[in-house]
This record gives C-alpha cells, structure tokens and sequence, in this order.
C-alpha cells in the first residue's frame, strides 16, 4: 500500500532491527533501517520517515541522544516524532524523561519493549 | 677515679726542689712525674698525659708559672695548679688566682704543708669534677626532650594527613602542615583560632565540635569534599588521664583516588550490565515474535530468528566466561602454569579447531610455520595462549568479508615466538586501532554490526599477554585488513640463559 506510514529503526543491534521490522511490518508499516547515528541521519534525510525509533547506546553511550539533537536542528527531520528506546535506564540511578531541551524525543521506552507497546506508541506518535 | 693513684706533676728548674718534692709526695702513694720547666710541663700535658695536679715553681727559664697557668688551661681546662714560690707576697697569689690558680705554697714550706695543699686540692678537683658531669648529663637530658619534641613535630608535619587538634572552646590549638595544605585559607591565622574562623568549611567544624561537646567519648568519620579532592575525615576526643574531653583531633585523609576508583568500578558494573541486558532484551524479543505470532506466521523468518538467538546466547556466554577470566586476572586469583611450551603445535591446533568456521564463512584460513630450528620452546601457559591465539584467529575471521583471506604465520628470532593472524578483511582507522583492547569496545560500522562479540576479547587477550612479558603488534588500515602480532619469550629469554 502506497500511503503505509515509513518508520526508520535506528538500533545498532541488527537482530533488534529485524525483531521490530517484523512486528511494524506486519501491520502494514513500511520500514527503513540504520545501524548507526550518522546512517541514521543520512536515512532520515533520505527517506522522510513517519517516525523514527531510535536506541540510546550505540557506537558512544550518547550517539542516540547526539541523533536526536541533530533530527531535530535540520529543517527536514525537525517534525518527525522520535520514541528513544534504551536498556540502560535499570543501571543509572535516574530516569531520563523527555525534555524539549536536552532530551528532544517523544517518547522514552525501556527495553525490552513490548510488541504491543511498540505499535501502540508509534501508533500515538502518529496520530 | 678511686682505683687510679692520682698523678701529680712537679715543675721546677731547681732538681733539689723537684726530688724533695717527688719523695714526699711518692711516699704518700701518688705517682709522681717531675718537668724541669713551664714548657716541658705543657708538652707533656698536650702529648695527652693526664695529671691531677701541677706543682709548679713560679720562676724558670723559658716558661714560668705564671704563663704556664694560663697555657694550661687552654689545653685542660680543669688542671688543678699550685704554685710554688719564694716570693711569697699577696700581690703574686692574687696574680696567679686570677690567672687560674687553685692556691700557692710559700717556700720554704714543710712536707706536712705541702701534702695538705695538694689533698685539699686533689678534694675540690674531685668536686669540680663531680658538678660538671652533673651539669653535663643535665643538659644532655634537655637535649633530649628537646630533640623528643622537634621529632615528634617533624613527624607531624612530614604526614601526608592533615591533623587538626582543637580545644574545649573550639579554637584551633594545633595543625600540621599537610593541614595548612588542604586548606590554605587556615594558614595565616595565629594559633589558637577559633574553629569557625579558619575551616571555611562548616562540615569538619560541625564534625569536631560534635565529638568536643558529646558527653561521652565518640569518634564521628565524615567525607568531606573540598575543592577537586575528597577527605574522609576522622575525629576523635582528646582525653585527659582522668578521662575528661580536652579537644578534639581530626585526621583529613585525601581519599580522592579511592573514590575515583569506586566511580571507575560502578561504571563498569553498569556498562557489564548494559551488555547483558541488551542481549538478553533482543533474545527475549526474538523468542517472544516467534512464540506469540503477534508478527504473523512466516516459518522461514521464525527460523532465522530463533538461530539469532541461539548464536547471540552463546556470544553471552561468552562475555561471561570473559568477564570471570578478566575479574580473576584483576584480583590476581588468576595464575599462569607456565612450562615449556611449542607455539607452532599451539597455533596449528587452533587453527584446524577454527576450519570448519572459516569454511562456513567462505574465509580462507592459512598457516605457515617457519623451520622448527627457528621457532625456540618458549615459557607459557599452553591453555592461556590458545585462548590468546583462538580470540585473534575468530576475531580475523569474524572480520573479514567473504572469499577473504586469513594467513596465520609462526616464526621467532631466539629472544621470541611469534604468531601473526593476518587477514585481508574491514580493517580499522588509527582511532578505532587506539581503543582495540579497552573493556567493551567494538568497532561500530554497518559490518560489524551484523558480527556478534563482547567487546572484552582483545582486552583479556592484551592482560594474557601483558601476564607473559610477550608483546602484542598491531597494523590495520580501513579496507585493506589487520595484522595482529603477539611474540612470547622463549624460554631461554625468559630464564637468561
């Protein structure tokens, strides 16, 4: 279907990946992927997606955060809704909430996430 | 003094004057030895012989009495001298007191005379003698104290702990200089000083006050951050025999570097924890698809998902075993059997081990060993340098793309053994080379990130070898593949023969 929403998966964890392309895909979304901050934003660029799940560590333990910061400096990625998806949230002794200023992201999610919860927060971020 | 006879010396040019005297006193049971003028009486008291008393005429050729009372003194300054003289006038005993005299015989004098002068002498020489050892040991003793104390404040300054006494009223009484050091501000300020003008820091007053004003002795620990450092600061009161609280004493002991190291370790139990737990959220994410069919039926994709699994497991079990074999290295619960031991059949063993791994990955794996005669026996752990060599064969093989090659070598120059893992795959920039073998890292690019690892297999690699003196070398460019180099003492090296 030519009007299916395109989610960008950034995760530099390709089973990850493949896990939730096949849960977006099986409700009809469209997927694109990357495995680093830098490719990510190169996809963002490229391939204008809906949305864009992002993971916080990837090569340095910011570069989710640095690729949300930069997402949102460029005219062309600014509007696009952000879920960041982390596993390090159990090992800091504090929670990280979105915050328009250090943290610009829509949604916070603590891995491993849900199938069910993965649709329905890109399913909210959408709508 | 008692068992000595007491030596007497006479000094007269007169030979008469000088036997007469010598018999009486010889008969007396002094040991008598006679001069025959001042300046022989002065040789023989410089050549070092000691005499207890000095008779002496006052007028001789050369040196008379009266010059020698002064020169004698000058060489022992507690010679007793009595002067003989036949011109026995007030004027000249005056003379030869000031000058040093003990007392004078007027000639002619009888033998009863001059045994009595010579016994009251050698008396009052006794005493002189007596006080000035009292006088001595006195002032020794002083030194002593004195000496006690500067030790005992040279020890104090010389500590590396800052040590803080203060009184009953709270007013600083003592500081060392480490004290000063860690708070300069405390320096100027004449002793005693109240607390409060000196720690700018409300903690350490609050700290010693609260140790001054408990009604039973207590000792109160704090940490303390002043400036970039940290102090665990420890006080305790100061008693009195009787048991009643003078003050109070704080040690401040830098424990920055403690504290640095506990941030060191929480970080790595949380980043251990992060690649555990990432793994294990994609493991149960995968099993989760498959089992629930929340992502439709697709048997083939289920297949795959499930292998990913099993193969991202056995990576986890990996960075366990890794994790164990690096905790036991750190806290030295890890020891190497050294022996004697032939890398080629090492490295070979690993190498066919690893063949049917390269074939899956249609890498070609390779091994060329140079003449046995080359490759000495060196001094290691078999079991330590399989697991060194296995990590660099997997990594050469993980990392290099299909129909690439891996050419392992083996050669050495006496001194080493070496094992070259050559591969013609991704290689690495510079940067990325200079993180290699830190905890955790891993090359991040859109290759790597489809090979599986734990980050920790150069680093155990690097501890193995660093446990063995051997070194490790590595050369590695982007696209053209990456040589690692690790060479082992032989034995005869490691022993010095």
């Amino acid at each position: 279907m030519s009007d299916a929403k395109k989610v960008l998966l950034v995760d530099d964890d390709v089973d990850l990946v493949a896990v939730n392309r096949a849960v977006l895909e099986s409700r009809g979304y469209s997927i694109v992927s990357a495995h680093s901050g830098p490719a990510g934003l190169v996809k963002a660029r490229a391939e204008k997606p809906d949305v864009i799940v992002l993971d916080v560590m990837m090569g340095t333990n910011s570069e989710g955060f640095d690729l949300a910061r930069a997402l949102r400096k460029d005219d062309t990625t600014r509007h696009i809704p952000l879920i960041m998806v982390t596993a390090i949230h159990a090992t800091v002794p504090f929670r990280y909430e979105p915050d328009t200023n250090y943290l610009p992201v829509d949604r916070f999610l603590e891995k491993p996430v849900a199938p069910e919860v993965l649709l329905n927060e890109v399913l909210a971020v959408l709508t | 003094m008692a068992d000595r006879r007491n030596r007497i010396l006479v000094v007269d040019d007169e030979v008469g004057m000088r036997e007469g005297c010598r018999r009486i006193l010889a008969a007396e049971g002094y040991d008598v030895e006679t001069a025959d003028d001042g300046m022989a009486a002065l040789e023989r008291f410089r050549a070092g012989e000691g005499f207890d008393v000095v008779i002496s005429d006052l007028k001789m050729p050369r040196m008379g009495g009266m010059d020698l009372v002064q020169a004698l003194h000058e060489v022992d300054e507690d010679a007793l001298l009595l002067v003989i003289t036949a011109y026995a006038t007030i004027d000249t005993a005056v003379d030869a007191t000031k000058r040093g005299a003990y007392g004078y015989i007027p000639k002619p004098f009888t033998p009863d005379e001059l045994l009595l002068h010579v016994r009251n002498g050698l008396e009052k020489r006794a005493l002189r003698i007596e006080a000035k050892a009292l006088r001595e040991e006195r002032e020794s003793r002083l030194l002593e104290v004195a000496f006690e104390r500067s030790k005992s404040t040279t020890i104090l300054h010389c500590m590396t702990d800052g040590v803080l006494v203060v009184n009953r009223e709270g007013h600083i009484v003592l500081r060392n200089a480490a004290l000063s050091r860690i708070m300069p501000s405390c320096t100027g300020q004449p002793l005693p000083t109240p607390v409060e003008n000196a720690a700018e820091l409300p903690e350490i007053v609050s700290l010693v006050m609260e140790v001054v004003q408990a009604d039973a002795p207590i000792i109160a620990s704090r940490e303390i951050v002043i400036g970039p450092c940290t102090y665990m600061v420890n006080a305790a009161p100061v008693l009195e025999p009787g048991g009643e609280t003078l003050g109070a004493v704080a040690v401040l002991r830098d424990i920055t570097a403690l504290k640095k190291l506990e941030i060191a370790k929480s970080m790595f139990v949380s980043m251990v924890a992060h690649e555990l737990k990432s793994p294990l959220a994609t493991i149960e994410s995968s099993l989760n698809i498959v089992l629930s069919g929340i992502a439709g039926e697709d048997p083939e994709r289920d297949r795959q998902m499930i292998q990913r699994a099993l193969l991202r497991s056995r990576t986890l079990r990996t960075l366990v075993s890794d994790l164990l074999n690096l905790t036991a290295i750190e806290t030295g619960n890890f020891s190497l059997k050294r022996q004697h031991a032939d890398l080629s059949t090492i490295v070979t063993e690993v190498v066919d081990a690893s063949a049917e791994r390269s074939q899956e990955r249609n890498v070609t794996l390779q091994i060329e060993c140079a003449a046995p005669t080359q490759i000495e026996p060196i001094l290691a752990d078999p079991n330590a340098v399989r697991s060194i060599v296995t990590n660099l064969v997997d990594n050469a093989i993980k990392y290099t793309p299909e129909g690439g090659h891996v050419n392992v070598r083996v050669d050495g120059n006496g001194l080493y053994a070496r094992v070259v893992v050559k591969d013609d795959g991704i290689g690495m920039s510079p940067a990325e080379r200079d993180h290699i073998f830190d905890e955790f890292y891993r090359v991040k690019n859109d290759y790597t990130a489809h090979v599986p690892g734990t980050g920790l297999g150069l680093t155990l690699v690097r501890r193995l070898v660093d446990m063995h003196q051997g070194r490790i070398d590595v050369d590695s460019s982007p696209g053209k593949g990456s040589s690692f180099a690790v060479s082992f003492p032989t034995v005869a090296y490691a022993t010095g023969l």
